[in-house]
């Protein structure tokens, strides 16, 4: 019996390998069978990330915090976040309007467990849609695939490796996207743009997937990402980006990135879909080229974040204008460090890594994001004195304080 | 188990296929008779044509950089060749992916490998043999006015590591299969700040490991002191430095189900029950995740690839320090008279074409990558791998690199300084068919002894291992 089942199982394989007629549909080929048993779960998107990454809105009883940090299984898309690569943009743009034309979309494990990839992060599941009320589920993972938009990563190895991996074969085949030889229309493959952080911030969604050259201090760290800002005497104001760096970069560069250091940073603008926000990524440093003009710079040393002294409510509230552009205040500020004084805390609420702050100061409402763990008590009912970075979380600004010493209790 | 079975069941439909249309194959009598694949260089070497190799690795984002910036140098010496490559995923990706695709012929021209993945391949005569090329002396044109021979010049054989150079022939017919491209190892990474500040000494023995594990627990109950990666390296470790057997090139393979290997199984197991230690596979995912967190549940060692070392260090605070110091040792030893530690890292390896330009090309390639200093200590320093040639240690940059090494940024270097440091003691298991089979199952053995409480159940466990190896192969 064993035996016949490996044989029907090679027969299915080499079957797989028939050169595939054009238009072959390999997406509908596999059947979501809901009686099977792997774990299934009816889903709605809760943030997408990239092409092989959609963050679902799970019953707690899958996820604790109602929410599944999906990675697509059998397939690798091409980086458009932390890095931007050929085809990655595309890949991203697929996920999402594939998704977001669904009527119902279901997640699926390869086995009776909801397994995560190892990071530990992200549970690997395979993602079916359909679009009508009615009708076959389509697997996106292996849609992926045949459309030439990933590359194969345990592709073989899975509930559906023999269709996922015929699939892959056709989309190179018949020189799809990835496997097509020629340059994707959306990668910018020129030269670093060199520019201001003023620049930057007010044109911010021009230059995304371009890679930028800037220079600015170093203001803080933020686990794998830096702020920097840098002073703009025209208008009389700071303008900041996060840039992230992650795991890459070697200790030269590391030290270059030091907090205190104004540098030169080359690196290419992303739009980080999850956090909704823009930062810079993709750095490099040639340690055999360190005057490469790609690889970040030192320029000098003992500067220190500005922590503009900033007003609630003209955070909270306030327009500015530059080169005829009307702008937020407070969008105008993010990524850069400001300061607040007599903030009264009207509510706190503890999260898994820190506190969430809403402050009331002068009639104006402003959030504070405490970054470290810290009883929410310690701060309900109190004023307090912070300094903190600028940034965007669910679409509203707020002030991100992320050591003890930059909070005051008075 | 059902899967490995089915690829060495395509693997010998290529091998029928292979025997059965080789009457067919016209460039297989311009070549060799050999069934191995014994590749003849074409008369010119390398004739300028426009190739396209595919090369599929394991690399991630922080080394496929340095390839990106090394590939075009390559260029200028040989543009026509257009050199396309694909992360795969883990190595057991790659192996499984190539595995099926030699079937039909659409297998890449080079991959990343490990000696039983190029064991497995060669069931169907894949592997380019690599001595006509090592050792051809046809000059080659470059595209910038130099030229080169072909093969390895007297002083670039003599440059590469000679242990590393050597796995490329470990495959029982002499023939040189792979070429390294750099080694790893796996260390003992732990918390620095941690152990100074309780006067901890860091362990050299296992004997030593565990009374560590005691004294860490006692200061911190809640903490799991010691994670281990790699269950599979960490059985076959302990085979090497127990000698007791794991597996032999020539039958019967499967000799790991013996009293000494029960008996350290059952070790660790208790250390388990202990609440001493975890793996991979038992917290579900890399155990630097453990201990890199500074909250909650936490280790402060943890045993993991050399060439990992950029993620064993923690998030720094927002001031740019680290929560804590990382300091890297050599893992422990059962006796410091017989020290092993595992070679790893990639070597690569190239499959035959029916174009002999394609084989001729992607050598070029392999030799570059693996001759050039500048390449190899850039690689060596982004990653913490080892260069394979030794004049890379001439090299200013790289002396420089070593020599900034510490617990925090320059991590990546401290890492490279401990495996360069113990290159005395590393091992290679025998290649044979079979030999992949064998180290996925004593890993899936020692995760799963880990959780049973029943001696007979481990024997059991033991016993079923070795029946799904020999089922399987």
């Amino acid at each position: 019996m064993r035996r016949l089942a490996v044989a029907a199982a090679l027969l299915l394989l080499i079957i797989s390998f028939v050169p595939a007629a054009a238009g072959r549909d390999f997406a509908s080929e596999v059947k979501l069978n809901m009686n099977s048993e792997t774990l299934k779960q009816e889903v709605t998107v809760h943030a997408f990330v990239d092409g092989d990454t959609t963050h679902f809105n799970v019953p707690v009883s899958v996820s604790p915090s109602g929410v599944l940090k999906a990675r697509y299984l059998g397939l690798n898309t091409p980086e458009s976040t932390g890095k931007i690569e050929e085809y990655g943009k595309k890949a991203a743009s697929f996920t999402r309007e594939k998704l977001e034309s669904a009527s119902s979309i279901i997640i699926e494990s390869d086995d009776p467990n909801w397994n995560v990839d190892s990071s530990g992060g992200r549970v690997l599941v395979w993602v079916w849609y359909r679009t009508g009320n009615s009708g076959q589920y389509r697997n996106l993972n292996i849609e992926l695939l045949q459309n030439g938009l990933a590359n194969a990563y345990s592709t073989a190895n899975n509930r559906y490796g023999t269709t996922a991996m015929a699939a892959l074969n056709y989309a190179k085949e018949n020189k799809l996207n990835l496997f097509s030889g020629q340059k994707d229309p959306d990668y910018y493959y020129g030269d670093a743009v060199e520019l201001t952080l003023r620049e930057l911030r007010c044109n911010v969604a021009e230059y995304d997937g371009i890679k930028v050259a800037f220079e600015g201090v170093i203001t803080m760290n933020d686990g794998g990402s830096i702020y920097v800002e840098d002073y703009d005497a025209d208008t009389d104001r700071y303008y900041g980006i996060s840039v992230y760096y992650g795991h890459g970069l070697p200790g030269k560069a590391l030290e270059i990135l030091s907090v205190g250091n104004m540098s030169r940073i080359v690196g290419t603008v992303q739009y980080y879909e999850n956090g909704g926000i823009y930062q810079v990524s993709g750095l490099t440093y040639r340690q055999m080229k360190p005057k490469d003009p790609g690889n970040v710079q030192l320029i000098s040393s003992g500067h220190s974040g500005a922590f503009v002294p900033t007003d609630a409510w003209l955070f909270a509230n306030g327009r500015v204008e530059v080169e005829s552009q009307v702008y937020d205040y407070a969008y105008l500020s993010l990524d850069t460090t400001v300061s607040m004084s007599g903030l009264k805390v009207v509510s706190a609420e503890s999260t898994d890594d820190g506190v969430n702050l809403i402050c009331r100061s002068g009639g104006a409402e402003v959030a504070v994001r405490v970054g470290y763990r810290e009883d929410s008590r310690t701060f309900k009912g109190k004023t307090v004195d912070i300094r903190g970075i600028v940034a965007l979380h669910d679409g509203g600004y707020e002030i991100k304080v992320l050591s003890q010493k930059d909070i005051t209790i008075i | 188990m059902k899967k490995k079975t089915l690829l060495v069941a395509v693997l010998l439909i290529g091998v029928l296929m292979t025997v059965f249309c080789s009457g067919a194959k016209e460039g297989a009598s311009a070549k060799s008779t050999n069934v191995a694949g014994a590749f003849q260089v074409p008369e010119g070497g390398y004739d300028g044509s426009d190739v396209t190799i595919t090369f599929y690795h394991t690399m991630g984002a922080n080394l496929t950089a340095v390839l990106d910036q090394y590939i075009p140098e390559f260029n200028k010496l040989y543009p026509n060749i257009r050199v396309q490559y694909e992360s795969i995923g883990s190595y057991d990706d790659v192996r499984d992916q190539i595995s099926t695709q030699i079937f039909v012929g659409s297998q890449p021209n080079m991959a990343y490998c490990y000696p039983d993945h190029v064991a497995l391949y060669n069931m169907a005569g894949a592997v380019a043999t690599l001595d006509n090329l090592i050792n051809s002396k046809i000059e080659i044109k470059r595209a910038d006015g130099t030229t080169e021979i072909l093969g390895l010049t007297d002083a670039q054989k003599a440059d590469f590591i000679e242990g590393y150079y050597n796995e490329g022939k470990q495959f029982g017919d002499g023939l040189m299969y792979t070429m390294p491209l750099s080694k790893s190892t796996e260390v003992l990474y732990y918390n620095k700040t941690f152990f100074d500040a309780n006067g901890i000494k860091v362990p050299t023995t296992w004997e030593e490991m565990e009374k560590v594990c005691a004294q860490i627990k006692a200061i911190d109950p809640n903490s799991i002191p010691l994670g281990y990666d790699s269950e599979s390296n960490w059985f076959i470790t302990m085979c090497e430095q127990y000698k007791s057997p794991y597996t032999s090139a020539t039958e019967p393979h499967y000799q790991f189900n013996n009293e000494q290997n029960v008996a350290f199984i059952k070790m660790f197991r208790d250390w388990y029950q202990k609440g001493y230690l975890t793996t991979q596979k038992l917290y579900g995912a890399y155990t630097s995740g453990l201990f890199t967190s500074t909250t909650g549940v936490t280790s402060y060692m943890s045993i993991g690839s050399s060439a990992g070392a950029t993620y064993q260090r923690p998030a720094a605070n927002p001031d740019g320090t680290y929560p804590f110091e990382v300091g890297i040792a050599t893992i422990p030893q059962v006796s410091t008279s017989n020290r092993k530690v595992i070679s790893q890292g990639p070597s690569l390896c190239i499959f035959d074409k029916a174009n002999p330009q394609e084989v001729v090309a992607t050598w070029l390639f392999v030799k570059y990558l693996t001759t050039t200093v500048e390449f190899q200590a850039e690689f060596g320093m982004a990653s913490g791998y080892v260069p394979v040639i030794k004049s890379v240690a001439d090299n200013e940059v790289y002396s420089e690199f070593l020599a900034s090494a510490d617990g925090g940024n320059y991590v990546t270097a401290l890492s490279a300084k401990v495996c360069l440091s113990q290159a005395d003691a590393y091992y290679t298991s025998p290649a044979f068919n079979g030999s992949s089979t064998a180290r996925d199952q004593v890993g899936a053995l020692l995760a799963k002894c880990l959780t049973l409480t029943d001696d007979n159940q481990i024997k059991a466990a033991f016993e079923e291992a070795i029946d799904e190896c020999e089922y399987a192969n």
